[in-house]
């Protein structure tokens, strides 16, 4: 097959499984009576993971050191005085910041710290239009890179406004690139790029623990991602909502658990726990 | 540096034993000047390099082994589990290295993703995009 | 270590017999005669490792864990074996990699081409700037002027700190100066006269159910805000209350805000231990003996009621309501929660703390029964500092130690922590007591990060060398004669000790190559004593850093050799509790934690000046340093300047002011204003908020531009540099200015 052939034949596969997705979700949305859209059902017989944060807003002390241990891991490069004040800088964490004193629905005080919601019903992955970014079986959202053409649908389609362009080539400082983590793809301008709740971090547990024959525990997944590890008050949990004794679902269930805009259907997998104050 | 992996290979080595990452971890990795002494420490074999390893060794330096097979940076090939889970002999993708009597100076690997996904496709491994890449 | 894999096939059976036959038991694969085998692997293809090592960006000094892959440092995270922060790291911390790989390092030791300010330099050789740096300093010894030789050092412990003051005692300089008139001087002091030792405290927060914070840096970017996110990591979460004019953007998890006026710190700290006494629910026996709390004469013969006597008359909440512009009871309602919810404590930052304010929190928490008890001050042992030993003095040491501190310290205060960094502007203009000579800069860039201004490049420009030993070129850097640039923390080896009641050591361990040519300060105080000779060459034996620590902790329990072993495999080595006559309680909690020695330095509390209100300079300016805060600023740092919180890019910061006073000026979020003080007037940008009080103007420090500019505008060019006539103690938040908006 001729590469550009390859190419096509891959992009209506990417497409043909984004419709399949998109109908999928749309009937299981269609079969919701409105209001709150309940975390769906595993598929019978198949391994999978629904992998969602939560975090808690009664330990954040918005230090924002989520913010920048994610940019460090994934190679997210600072952007320099001049398109800083464009308000380009991408933080695949970010803060969520009301006016001071001002409240976020449902949540409480902000800021809060905001990655992708991880959704279980993705409007992102509905609306791209070559495949770049899918629902992956164990409940990331991810991406492939080189697919975007960065026609920027998805960033219109999210909610949350939680994916971000690349205006520029990405540039370290002095154009040193020792500190850019190998397991973490560079991504150039011009596309769109977001969290991947450090999927590679994900996959080298699970291969780990498929070398040395061991189960993978929710002990090692809870900080597994680098906002998890670095959270100096431990107030972000990753986990697997499928494991019913994992730490994340008991948070999931606290009757302090809150998602962000959930009458709009799309199952986020990322959960506040309010605070009392 | 001229080492012949032939001449290894008749000396009934195990690709392992230089490249131990083969077997548990993500990149097969290059033998240290440490472990080449392991044999090395004396001489062996006629090739007029060969003292050079203990040359290396004297000056407590890395042998500067130069890498030919590099896979693009958005690309995630870990060998523990392609050798180790999926059993995969080296020689599945590196034959030519096997046969050669001196360093190549060219990558000796010619698959293709769709060679990759074949494979995969075969054997019941995951054809995700984020499996493979980063 | 190497991370070799876990499998190695050794060869062939026959080969392997073959060796094993003239092997002995620790095989040496390197061996053509079989010596040693040291191996960089790390530097093997694919390979990674993982090394141990201590974050230099604040004074907490949390371990790290690097990920080195081929020799590059590519990710910081947490060491889990330290207890202060438990394999966790701060945004600082994170951002460690931008200091590391800066594009602004200096490359090697250069000297000045071409006037100063110019920015330009040319290299020399290690060997070539020692040996200039000695002949030079060698000839203040050789005339009789060793006096004149000054170092500001910006370390208050350390290998290398005590390194600096063996050298220049031995030289002959009494000119050890420190930062501490800025920052933690007064908490040292204070910790000094009251418990015997100058050792900056630390908190339980673990156990504590009710934390008052005279003071933000607990939530932002101080030491103890590690200590605090730990305590919570674990499940601790105690009432959280902060009295200061201000409130930082973590204000979600503050359970109550008193906006107390700016100065008023100890008043307000001595009006809770007013009300504790009064009701009767305070527990004295820790100063029963503390002199000074009882009547007392002072050393002139004149009798002075005690601080008790004095508290009780004086400190009544409703007399100091305009000092602490609280209401009386909120400040009553206060004292009888912290005396009703315990275990309670009181933290005055040691950042900002004046004299009184520290000597005031430590006497309140006294009476709480809050010092060496769980919940509550957490006092260090004192293990840990490198211990060097004795060496002699000549002659001319002696007498150029005898001239007394140019900074006008007094003889009997003679210690470290009672330098007065901000007289040494108009001691090196006036070039009274006697003009300095050659000025040292360690850690210390005081062109920027001190008050006063302008004041100080013009007292540079007076010093006939300046030397610093920055990575970076900072500004003051940029007016040195030559620049002998140490390593980054990364890039050194080092044993440290945290303090702050945390009672460990930690390690510090080269992470990659240097990838500079830069060397250890710690090494070129060894080269530079041995160039000057004599006996000063004499004080300094050993051959290299690492064996004069090792020198220094040689009578630590254990011997270096037991606490290198555990610092290289841990990162980590924890001082054993020392027995008897313990000043550390930990845990058991029977009675009311340690007594206080000496407890007179409360009563500083009057001779904190008012500032009078003028009209036309209507605000007081309260400096602060923001979470991002770092070691020499964060402006060098991209990512901590690109933070979502900080709304404009930290380079450029902005000034806070309360909602009030905007309306009133007619300011609204994100306008230009132009923020004047007597000393300088700086363009920013309005930042309004309700966290901060009426009348005060909120200040970032650490932030401005980056590369530097050489004529800096930098917003704490504003501050004035008034003090504490006693202590030489910066008056943080006595510089008033006005606001008007930048048409």
């Amino acid at each position: 097959m001729s590469e550009r052939e390859r190419k096509t034949s891959t992009r209506r596969e990417a497409m043909a499984s984004a419709a399949a997705a998109a109908a999928g979700a749309a009937l299981a949305r269609s079969a919701l009576a409105g209001g709150k859209a309940p975390l769906a059902a595993q598929a019978p017989g198949h391994e999978t993971h629904r992998f969602g944060l939560a975090i808690d807003l009664e330990r954040c002390l918005r230090c924002q050191a989520c913010v920048v241990a994610c940019a460090s891991e994934n190679n997210v490069p600072p952007l320099g005085q001049e398109s800083a004040g464009l308000s380009r800088p991408i933080h695949w964490m970010d803060m969520l910041a009301p006016p001071e004193g001002g409240q976020i629905d449902g949540v409480g005080r902000g800021p809060v710290p905001i990655p992708c919601m991880h959704c279980e019903h993705p409007e992102c992955v509905k609306v791209c239009p070559v495949g770049a970014t899918y629902l992956a079986d164990d409940g990331v959202v991810a991406q492939v890179w080189d697919r975007c053409i960065g026609c920027r649908y998805c960033m219109v389609a999210c909610p949350y406004s939680r994916r971000y362009y690349t205006w520029t080539a990405p540039a370290w400082p002095g154009g040193d690139p020792s500190s850019v983590n190998p397991d973490v793809a560079v991504r150039p301008a011009g596309m769109v790029e977001k969290c991947t709740l450090c999927q590679h971090r994900i996959r080298a547990l699970h291969e780990r623990a498929r070398l040395d024959q061991e189960p993978v525990t929710d002990e090692a997944l809870r900080r597994l991602p680098a906002c998890a590890a670095t959270c100096p008050t431990e107030a972000i949990t990753f986990g697997d909502l499928d494991d019913a004794t994992s730490a994340l679902s008991a948070l999931a269930k606290s009757p302090r658990a809150v998602r962000l805009l959930e009458h709009l259907g799309t199952g986020p997998k990322v959960f506040y726990l309010r605070g009392s104050r | 540096m001229a080492m012949s992996h032939k001449r290894h290979m008749e000396a009934n080595m195990k690709c392992i034993s230089c490249h131990p990452g083969a077997e548990d971890e993500v990149l097969a990795g290059f033998p240290s000047t440490v472990d080449c002494m392991d044999c090395h420490y004396k001489a062996r074999g006629s090739e007029p390099q060969e003292p050079l390893v203990r040359w290396y060794a004297e000056r407590r330096q890395e042998i500067p082994w130069i890498r030919v097979d590099r896979l693009p940076g958005h690309v995630y090939f870990p060998h523990g589990l392609h050798v180790t889970n999926a059993k995969m002999k080296c020689e599945e993708c590196h034959e030519g290295i096997l046969l050669a009597t001196k360093p190549l100076a060219l990558p000796d690997i010619h698959s293709t993703m769709e060679d990759c996904m074949r494979c995969h496709r075969e054997h019941n491994a995951s054809n995700q995009c984020k499996s493979c890449h980063k | 270590m190497a991370s070799i894999g876990r499998r190695r096939f050794l060869g062939s059976a026959s080969l392997l017999a073959g060796a094993a036959a003239g092997c002995r038991p620790s095989r040496d694969p390197y061996s053509v005669e079989k010596p040693p085998v040291p191996v960089a692997s790390n530097l093997r293809m694919g390979s990674e490792t993982q090394v141990l090592s201590t974050c230099g960006l604040c004074h907490a000094a949390c371990g790290i864990r690097v990920r080195v892959v081929e020799g590059r440092a590519v990710k910081i995270e947490g060491n889990p074996a330290s207890p202060i922060n438990r394999g966790r790291l701060c945004a600082r911390g994170q951002a460690g990699l931008e200091l590391l790989y800066h594009p602004d390092r200096v490359s090697g030791p250069v000297r000045r081409a071409g006037g100063r300010g110019e920015n330009r330099w040319i290299p020399l050789s290690w060997d070539e700037a020692i040996a200039r740096l000695a002949s030079e300093i060698g000839r203040l010894r050789t005339v009789g002027e060793p006096q004149s030789l000054v170092l500001l050092d910006g370390e208050d412990r350390g290998a290398t700190h005590e390194l600096w003051a063996r050298l220049l005692r031995a030289f002959g300089s009494p000119n050890h100066i420190g930062h501490g008139a800025t920052g933690t001087g007064a908490t040292a002091r204070a910790m000094a006269a009251m418990t015997g030792a100058a050792r900056l405290p630390g908190y339980d927060f673990g156990e504590a159910r009710l934390v008052v914070l005279v003071g933000t840096g607990a939530l932002e970017s101080s030491p103890e805000s590690m200590h605090l996110a730990a305590a919570m990591a674990r499940g601790a979460r105690p009432r959280l209350v902060v009295a200061w004019p201000r409130l930082p953007p973590s204000a979600a998890l503050v359970d109550e805000w008193l906006p107390l006026a700016p100065g008023g710190q100890a008043a307000l700290l001595l009006a809770l231990a007013h009300v504790l006494l009064r009701e009767d629910l305070a527990d004295e026996s820790g100063l029963a003996r503390a002199r000074g709390f009882a009547a007392f004469t002072e050393a002139k013969g004149k009798a002075q009621p005690g601080l008790r006597e004095r508290i009780v008359t004086d400190f009544a909440p409703d007399k100091v309501a305009s000092s602490t512009g609280l209401r009386p009871q909120s400040i009553e309602r206060l004292a009888r929660e912290l005396a009703a919810t315990r275990p309670s404590v009181v933290v005055v930052d040691e950042a900002t703390a004046t004299d009184a304010a520290a000597a005031a929190g430590l006497v309140l928490n006294c009476l709480l029964g809050s010092v060496a008890t769980p919940g509550g001050v957490r006092l260090d042992d004192g293990l840990g500092t490198p211990d060097f030993g004795p060496f002699a003095l000549d002659a001319a040491a002696e007498r150029g130690l005898a001239a007394g501190a140019i900074d006008g310290r007094a003889a009997s205060q003679s210690a470290f922590e009672s330098s007065r960094i901000l007289a040494l502007p108009e001691a090196l203009l006036s070039g009274k007591p006697y003009p300095a000579k050659a000025l040292l800069l360690h850690y210390s860039n005081p062109v920027y990060s001190k008050p006063g201004g302008a004041r100080w490049r013009q007292a540079l420009a007076k010093v006939p060398l300046v030397v610093s030993f920055s990575p970076l070129f900072d500004e003051s850097a940029l007016f040195a004669d030559l620049v002998l640039p140490d390593h980054t923390f990364f890039e050194r080896w080092d044993v440290l000790s945290p303090g702050r009641g945390t009672n460990i050591l930690t390690i510090r361990q080269p992470v990659v190559q240097p990838i500079r040519g830069t060397l250890a300060t710690g090494e070129v105080i060894l080269r530079l004593a041995a160039a000057l000779g004599g006996s000063v060459a004499k004080a300094f034996p050993w051959p290299g850093y690492r064996r004069a620590v090792e020198a220094g902790i040689a009578s630590l329990p254990g011997g270096a050799g037991e606490v290198l072993a555990a610092l290289e495999s841990q990162g980590v080595w924890r001082v054993p509790a020392v027995a008897g006559g313990a000043k550390r309680e930990s845990g058991s909690g029977a009675g009311s934690g340690a007594a206080l020695l000496d407890v007179r330095g409360a009563l500083l509390a009057d001779a904190i000046p008012e500032v009078a209100e003028t009209p036309d300079l209507p605000f007081l300016i309260v400096p602060f340093r923001g979470p991002g805060h770092a070691e020499g600023g964060m402006r060098q740092l991209p990512w901590i300047c690109e933070l979502p919180l900080t709304q404009s890019d930290a380079r450029r910061p902005p000034v806070e002011i309360s909602r009030e006073d905007a309306r009133k000026l007619g300011v609204r979020d994100g306008d230009g204003v132009v923020v004047e003080s007597p000393l300088a007037h700086v363009a920013m940008r309005a930042r309004v908020r309700q966290g901060i009080r009426a009348g005060v103007l909120g200040l970032p420090l650490g932030g401005g531009a980056w590369p530097v500019a050489s004529a800096g505008s930098d917003p704490i060019g504003l501050l004035e540099s008034i003090v504490d006539e006693k202590t030489g103690q910066w008056l943080a938040q006595a510089t008033r200015a006005r606001v008007r908006r930048d048409a």
